[in-house]
C-alpha cells in the first residue's frame, strides 16, 4: 500500500500547542527550523527543549516524528522520544497523544512489528477516530498481517467520508480478493481504476490475480502489463505469468506500446520486459526508440548488455564509450569493459579496466574479483592478491561469492587444503543467503545430490527470468561433469542465449576445449546468434526504413537488365521486367530450393493462370517467398509464379516493385534504385 | 449544462437567503465566472473560498457541480461528500441534487451498489427528491428487479400524484413483469395525467406501446410507438418497432412506417428504421433502397458504411462497396470504421498489399480497443493468408489480449501454428483454449470441436446452433463450412443454398475460404454458385433501376 506517513503541518503543531498555552521557546525556534525543512537545527531545539524541561512533551514529540522518517531510520530514538512525549504530554491533550500514537505506529511497521503498529495505531484511533491518515495506516498493518476482515471494515470506514480516494479502492479489492468476494473485488477495482483515470497500479495487479485464478490468462496478462507499464518497471510483474504465457505477455507489451509509441517510459519500460525475458533483439529495437526520445547514457548501458549477449562486442564497446563520453568517472562501466575484454580473451586489457574501476570505487569487492578472475591467466599469486581484498571487502550478502572464488583460484594455485577452508567457511552462511549461491559452494565440494536437487528445481520452474541454465552449466563445470555441462548449455541455447563467446572464454570450461560434443553444441549455439543477428539487422532496418533506399548494379545480357536478389537465401540473377506482374521463377529452380529446403510445402500457394509476353496463357504454381532480400532492402512474403519451363528466365516483376514508392534506372551508372515507403 | 446553471441560480438564491454568509466575495466571482462559461476561474475561486472557510458547503456544492460538467469524477465525490455534510439539510433539494450526481458517478464506474446507496442517501436528505426514485427505477430496470422498480414507482406517485412519472414507472415495471393488463391500465392512468404540451408524453405513449405489444395489440401498439418517436425518438421505443416487425408476419409495420415517413420525407429516421426492418427480413435489395433514399436526403457515412457493407456482402458489387468506402474517407481520412472494412473487403479481393496498407493506417488511427481488436483479426487473418504465420499468430494472440473472453481463436492460433510446422505449440494452444472454452461456457464450439477433429460433435454442435438463428446468412455460411471441413458435402451444399436463400452474396469470399475446399471438385457446388451468381446479377439490375427512379 502506499504509505502515508504523517506530514504535520508545523502550524497545526503550533496551534494546537498554542491553544494549550505550552509553546515553548525551544518549541518555538524548533518549528521555524521545521517549516525550512532544517530537521538538523529542529532537533537541536527540541533537544535543547527537553534538556530544559523534560517534560516537553511537545518537543518530544516534534523529535520522534523527525527520527521516524525514513531517511534519518532512528528508530530506536524515535520510540524512546515517543515514549517520553506520551510520559509528558496531558492525557486531555487529544491531539497530541494520539500524534504520538500513530508516529509509534509508523515506526513500528518499518521495523516490522506489525502488531506493535496495529495496537499503536489502534490507540491512536481510540482517542481521534476520523483521522484518515491513521485509519488508512491502521487498515495497511491489518491487511500486512493478512488480518482481511479488519482491514476492509476500516477502508470501508474511510471511503465513507472519502469517497474519491481512488487508492482505497484498490485496497479494498485486494482484501475483498482475499476473503473470496471476487464481484465485490472487481468492482472496486474498477472504481479505482475510473477515478484514477487508470492511473492506479493495485487495481490491475489485483484483477490479474482474479484473472489468472479464473484461469483467464489473456485478461490476466493484460492486466499485469498494464500494471507494469504504470509502474514503469519490471519488478511490479512476477514471473509466473511470463513462464505460463509469454505469447501473451508480450502481445500484450506490444499492445501497450502501440497507445504511446513515442512515449519514452512506454518504449523504455518495454525494453526493460524484452531485456528481462532475453529478447535482446527486440529490447535493443526499444532503446533505440527510446534513445530517439530521449538521449539518457544509462540506456547506452542495458545496449551494450544486449549486444554483450549477442557476442557483438566492438558494438557493446561503442555504446560503453557512449557512457563514458558523459561521465567518465563511472566504475560499474569500466568494469562492464573488463568484463567484454575478457570474454573475447583479451585479459591484459580487463585488468587494467578493473584496476581503473578499483581506483574510482576501492571499496567494491565486485570489482576485485573480476579483476582476480582475469589475472589467473596472467600472474596468480596477483590473482589471490586481489581475491583476498575482495573476500575482505565483501558484505555478509556477498561473502559467499567472494569465498567460493577464492577457493577455485586456491586449487588453481594447488592450495587445495586453503580452498577447502574457504568453502567450509562459506558453508556457515548457508542459513543466511539463497541456494543459488549456495551451490557453486556444493559443486566445488563435490555435493552432486544438491546440485542435482538445484537443477532439478530449476528445471521445473517458471523461473524463466532469472536464466539459470547458463549458471548452471558453470556450476557442472565446476565439478567437470561433462555431461551435466553440455546439456544445461544446451538448455541455455534453447531457451534464451545467444552466446557462445562466453562458453569458449570461461576458465572452468577448458577441459572441454577440445571435446567434440562441446564443439559442435556452440556450433549450434553461433547458428542460432547469427540468426537474431539478422533478426536484429531486420528489426533495425524495419524501424530506420521509413523512407529506405538501396541502389542496386545491374548488368545488361542480351539486351534485358540483370540484377541479383537473393530468395529465402540464395542469390538468383532477375531479369529486371516492370511488364512481369509477379516474380517468376522457372521449375528447375523451384525443385532445388524445394529439395534443399529453401521452399517448403507450406510455400505452395495453389494454380494461377498467367499471361506471357507473346499473349499465351499458361497455367503456373503459385509459392511464397519468404523473404526477397533486394540490394539492403528485405522483404518478406512475395507472391511469385514457378513456370513449367526449365528454360524461363527469372523474371523480378511487379510483386516486387509495388511494395517500393519508387523504382527509378539509372543507365549512366547502371544501377537501379528502390525506394521503399517503409514494409 | 442545464443542471448547473440550474443548481447554480438556486445556489445565488440560497446564498441570499442562507444564515450563514455565503454570498461571499469568492462564491459571487464563482458564480459570475461560471455564467460567464469560464469554468476554471470559477473552481479557482471556490477552491479558494474552502480553504478561507473549510466548513462552506456551498463552495462544495458548487465545486461538485463545475467538477460534473468538466467530468472531474472523483472531485465530484470529494466534493459532493463535503457538500452533504455541511450543508446537509440546510439546503435538501441542491444537497439531494449533489448526492444524485455522486450516484450518476459510481454508475458510470460500474458500482451499483454504492450508486443505489447514493440514492438512499438522497432520499434520507430529501424524501421530496424526484431523482432518488427515477434513479433508483433506472437501475432496477437494468438490473431486471421490476418488483423493486415497481416500488419506486409507487413511493412516487404517492408523493407526486398528479405527476404521470411514477405511473410511468410502474406501466414499465409491469411490463417487465410480463403483466401487460396492468401496465396498460397503468399507462392509462399516467396518460390521464398528462398535460397539454407535456414534455413526458413520450415517456408515456412508449408505456402505452410496450404495455400494448406484449397484449398482441400490434396495430394500436404501433400507433403509439410511432406518435411516441415523432415526439422524441428513444432507442427502446424503436427498438420495440423492430421487434414488432419481427413478431408479426406481413406488411403491417413497413406499411405504417412508410405512410408515416410520407407525411415527411425529410425525417430519414424511419427510413433507417425500415432498413433494419428489411434487413432483418433478409430483403437487401430493400434495404439499400432504404438507405439510398436516407442518403438522397442528407449526407450520412454511417449509412454510406452500412450500404458499402450491403453492396460487398449480399449484392455482390465489392466495386460499388469500395467506391463507397473510399467516398467516405475523401470526407474522412480518419475513419476507422472505414478502414476495418476496407481491410476484410480487400482480403476477400484478394488484395493483400493493399490490405495490409488499411490495417497499418487503421492500427495508427484507431483510438477505440474495440477497433484496434478488430483490425488485429482481420490484419491476422490477411498474414495467415498470405502464409506469413508468424505475423498472423502475433496478431491474433494481441487480439487475444483485447478480447480474453474470445476462446474460439486458441483454436484458430493452433490452427495456424501446425501449419507453420510447430506442431508442440499448437497442441499446447489448443489445451489452453479447451481448458478457457469448458471455464467459461461448460461446453467447446463447433469451430473448436472442427480443430480438434471431433467432426461428429461439431456438426451436433452446429446444428444446435442453427435451432436459434436459421435466417442469419452468416450462420448458414459457417455451417456449411463446417459440415464441408468435417466431409459432409450434402449437408455442406444444403447450408450454402440456405445462405444463399437467405441473401449471402460474397462470391469474393467463396473463391479464397479453405473452408470450403472439400467442396471445391463437386460439380454442384459450381453448379450452386452459378446460379446465384445469375440470381446476383438480376438483383443488381432491378437496385440499379429502383435507385434511379428515386
Amino acid at each position: 500500500m502506499k504509505r502515508i506517513f504523517l506530514i504535520i503541518p508545523l502550524a497545526c503543531l503550533g496551534l494546537a500547542a498554542s491553544a494549550a498555552g505550552k509553546m515553548s521557546y525551544y518549541f518555538q525556534r524548533a518549528e521555524e527550523a521545521y517549516g525550512q525543512e532544517d530537521y538538523e537545527t529542529c532537533l537541536n531545539y527540541c533537544r535543547q527543549g527537553v534538556e530544559d524541561n523534560k517534560k516537553d512533551g511537545y518537543c518530544w514529540a516534534v523529535m520522534a516524528e523527525i527520527y521516524s522518517k525514513a531517511a534519518y531510520g532512528r528508530f530506536a530514538e524515535a520510540l524512546e522520544a515517543a515514549d517520553n512525549a506520551l510520559a509528558s504530554l496531558k492525557k486531555n491533550d487529544t491531539w497530541w497523544v494520539a500524534f504520538v500514537h500513530a508516529i509509534r505506529g509508523d515506526v513500528y511497521y518499518k521495523i516490522a512489528d506489525y502488531p506493535a503498529s496495529k495496537e499503536a495505531y489502534r490507540k491512536s484511533l481510540s482517542i481521534k477516530p476520523d483521522n484518515n491518515t491513521v485509519i488508512a495506516s491502521y487498515a495497511d498493518v491489518c491487511a500486512t498481517m493478512g488480518e482481511w476482515q479488519p482491514a476492509a471494515a476500516e477502508y470501508k470506514k474511510l471511503l465513507k467520508n472519502n469517497p474519491a480516494m481512488a487508492f482505497v479502492y484498490a485496497e479494498l479489492a485486494d482484501c475483498e480478493y482475499h476473503l473470496g468476494q471476487i464481484k465485490e473485488a472487481k468492482t472496486d477495482c474498477n472504481m479505482a481504476i475510473y477515478l484514477s483515470d487508470d492511473e492506479n497500479i493495485k487495481s490491475h495487479i489485483v484483477l490479474s490475480k482474479i484473472a489468472l485464478d479464473e484461469h483467464n490468462l489473456p485478461l490476466a496478462a493484460k492486466e499485469m502489463v498494464r500494471a507494469m507499464f504504470l509502474e514503469k518497471g519490471y519488478e511490479i510483474m512476477g514471473d509466473t505469468l511470463v513462464g505460463l504465457c509469454p505469447e501473451l505477455m508480450t502481445a500484450a507489451v506490444i499492445n501497450e506500446v502501440e497507445k504511446a509509441p513515442n512515449d519514452f517510459d512506454v518504449n523504455n519500460t518495454a525494453a526493460l520486459y524484452f531485456f528481462q525475458t532475453a529478447d535482446f533483439v527486440t529490447c535493443l529495437y526499444y532503446l533505440e526508440k527510446a534513445y530517439e526520445l530521449q538521449e539518457r547514457p544509462e540506456l547506452n548501458i542495458y545496449k551494450a548488455t544486449c549486444y554483450q549477449q549477442l557476442d557483438m562486442f566492438q558494438e557493446a564497446q561503442q555504446c560503453y564509450l557512449k557512457v563514458l563520453e558523459a561521465d567518465s568517472l563511472v566504475a560499474s562501466v569500466y568494469n562492464s569493459i573488463g568484463v567484454l575484454q575478457h570474454t573475447v580473451g583479451k585479459d591484459e586489457e580487463a585488468v587494467l579496466s578493473y584496476k581503473r574501476a578499483i581506483s574510482l570505487e576501492p571499496d567494491n569487492n565486485e570489482y576485485y574479483r573480476m579483476c582476480a578472475r582475469s589475472l589467473i591467466n596472467i600472474d596468480l599469486d596477483e590473482a589471490l592478491h586481489y581475491m583476498d581484498t575482495a573476500v575482505m571487502l565483501s558484505p555478509e550478502d556477498e561473502i559467499v561469492t567472494s569465498l567460493f572464488n577464492r577457493a577455485e583460484i586456491l586449487r588453481i594455485a594447488g592450495k587445495e587444503s586453503d580452498a577447502l577452508k574457504d568453502l567450509n567457511d562459506a558453508l556457515a552462511y548457508k542459513n543466511t543467503v539463497g541456494e543459488d549461491e549456495m551451490v557453486y559452494v556444493y559443486a566445488l565440494l563435490g555435493e552432486r545430490e544438491k546440485v542435482t536437487a538445484f537443477a532439478d528445481s530449476v528445471a521445473q520452474s517458471h523461473n524463466t527470468a532469472k536464466h539459470y541454465e547458463v549458471e548452471l552449466a558453470l556450476i557442472y563445470a565446476a565439478m567437470r561433469d561433462k555431461q551435466g555441462t553440455l546439456k544445461w548449455i544446451r538448455r541455455a541455447f534453447d531457451t534464451w542465449s545467444r552466446s557462445t563467446a562466453l562458453f569458449r572464454s570461461h576458465h572452468r570450461l577448458r577441459f572441454l576445449a577440445d571435446d567434440n560434443d562441446f564443439i559442435t553444441l556452440l556450433s549450434y549455439g553461433d547458428s542460432l546468434r547469427l540468426k537474431e543477428i539478422e533478426r536484429l539487422e531486420r528489426t533495425m532496418l524495419k524501424a530506420e526504413n521509413v523512407a529506405g533506399a538501396t541502389e542496386i548494379p545491374f548488368t545488361r545480357q542480351g539486351g534485358v537488365c540483370q540484377v541479383k536478389c537473393a530468395v529465402n537465401g540464395l542469390p538468383f540473377y532477375f531479369v529486371f521486367d516492370t511488364g512481369a506482374a509477379d516474380v517468376t521463377l522457372s521449375c528447375v529452380e523451384a525443385d532445388y530450393m524445394l529439395k534443399n529446403g529453401y521452399l517448403t510445402d507450406a510455400d505452395f500457394m495453389g494454380k494461377q493462370n498467367y499471361v506471357t509476353a507473346d499473349g499465351n496463357i499458361h497455367e503456373g504454381t503459385i509459392v511464397n517467398l519468404r523473404e526477397v532480400r533486394v540490394g539492403d532492402i528485405v522483404l518478406h512474403n512475395i507472391k511469385a509464379s514457378v513456370v513449367r519451363n526449365q528454360n524461363a528466365p527469372l523474371l523480378l516483376g511487379q510483386s516486387v516493385f509495388r511494395r517500393f514508392g519508387t523504382v527509378q534506372l539509372d543507365n549512366s551508372r547502371s544501377v537501379i534504385r528502390f525506394v521503399s515507403d517503409g514494409e | 449544462m442545464k443542471k448547473l446553471l440550474i443548481i447554480l441560480l438556486i445556489g445565488v438564491c440560497g446564498a441570499l437567503t442562507a444564515q450563514n454568509n455565503q454570498s461571499s466575495y469568492n462564491i459571487k466571482r464563482a458564480l459570475d465566472a461560471a455564467q460567464s462559461g469560464n469554468e476554471q476561474d470559477a473552481l479557482k475561486f471556490l477552491v479558494k473560498e474552502t480553504k478561507e472557510n473549510p466548513t462552506n458547503g456551498y463552495a462544495y456544492l458548487f465545486l461538485a457541480s463545475i467538477c460534473n460538467e468538466l467530468g472531474y469524477n472523483s472531485a465530484v465525490l470529494r466534493f459532493g461528500n463535503d457538500a452533504i455534510r455541511y450543508l446537509g439539510k440546510t439546503e435538501p433539494n441542491m444537497t439531494a441534487g449533489v448526492a444524485e450526481m455522486m450516484a450518476e458517478v459510481y454508475l458510470a464506474g460500474g458500482d451499483t451498489v454504492r450508486a443505489l446507496s447514493m440514492y438512499d442517501r438522497c432520499a434520507e436528505i430529501s424524501k421530496y427528491f424526484k431523482g432518488t426514485y427515477t434513479g433508483r427505477a433506472w437501475i432496477y430496470y437494468k438490473n431486471g428487479r421490476y418488483d423493486d422498480m415497481f416500488a419506486e414507482g409507487e413511493k412516487f406517485a404517492k408523493l407526486y400524484p398528479k405527476s404521470l412519472i411514477g405511473y410511468v414507472i410502474m406501466s414499465d415495471a409491469k411490463t417487465g413483469m410480463r403483466r401487460y393488463m396492468d401496465a396498460l391500465n397503468l399507462a392509462d392512468k399516467a396518460y390521464a395525467r398528462l398535460e397539454k404540451e407535456d414534455e413526458n408524453e413520450h415517456l408515456v405513449r412508449g408505456s402505452r406501446a410496450k404495455a400494448l405489444f406484449g397484449l398482441g395489440r400490434y396495430e394500436e401498439s404501433l400507433n403509439e410507438a410511432v406518435r411516441s418517436a415523432n415526439l422524441h425518438i428513444t432507442s427502446s421505443v424503436l427498438q420495440l418497432i423492430e421487434d414488432m416487425a419481427d413478431s408479426v408476419p406481413g406488411p403491417m409495420v413497413l406499411d405504417t412506417l412508410q405512410a408515416v415517413w410520407e407525411r415527411d420525407k425529410q425525417q430519414t429516421t424511419w427510413l433507417y428504421v425500415m432498413s433494419d426492418i428489411y434487413r432483418s427480413r433478409n430483403d437487401y435489395i430493400n434495404t439499400a433502397l432504404m438507405l439510398h433514399k436516407a442518403l438522397a436526403i442528407e449526407e450520412n457515412n454511417s449509412a454510406k458504411e452500412s450500404l458499402s457493407s450491403l453492396y460487398i456482402n449480399y449484392l455482390a458489387s465489392p466495386e460499388e462497396g469500395e467506391r463507397l468506402l473510399l467516398e467516405i474517407l475523401k470526407t474522412d481520412s480518419a475513419n476507422v470504421p472505414v478502414y476495418i472494412e476496407l481491410i476484410q473487403l480487400y482480403h476477400d479481393m484478394d488484395r493483400y498489399d493493399d490490405a495490409l496498407k488499411s490495417a497499418d493506417k487503421c492500427m495508427q488511427l484507431a483510438q477505440k480497443d474495440k477497433d484496434v481488436a478488430t483490425c488485429l483479426m482481420l490484419r491476422g487473418r490477411v498474414y495467415e493468408y498470405m502464409h506469413d504465420y508468424r505475423h498472423a499468430v502475433d496478431d491474433y494472440f494481441r487480439y487475444l489480449i483485447y478480447k480474453p473472453e474470445n476462446h474460439d481463436l486458441w483454436f484458430r492460433i493452433g490452427r495456424v501454428l501446425r501449419l507453420s510446422g510447430d506442431t508442440v505449440g499448437a497442441e499446447k494452444v489448443f489445451e489452453e483454449g479447451k481448458r478457457a472454452m469448458m471455464v467459461d461456457n461448460g461446453e467447446l464450439t463447433a469451430e473448436a470441436l472442427l480443430e480438434l477433429g471431433e467432426y461428429d460433435k461439431a456438426t451436433e454442435a452446429v446444428e444446435q446452433r442453427l435451432q436459434k438463428s436459421k435466417s442469419r446468412p452468416s450462420e448458414r455460411y459457417n455451417a456449411a463450412c463446417v459440415y464441408a471441413m468435417a466431409g459432409r458435402s450434402s449437408e455442406a451444399l444444403r447450408e450454402l443454398e440456405a445462405a444463399f436463400e437467405y441473401g449471402f452474396r460474397n462470391f469474393y469470399h467463396i473463391v479464397w475460404d479453405s473452408d470450403l475446399d472439400n467442396l471445391r471438385a463437386l460439380p454442384e457446388f459450381n453448379a450452386l454458385v452459378n446460379k446465384y451468381k445469375e440470381k446476383a446479377e438480376e438483383e443488381k439490375i432491378l437496385l440499379r433501376k429502383l435507385v434511379a427512379d428515386l
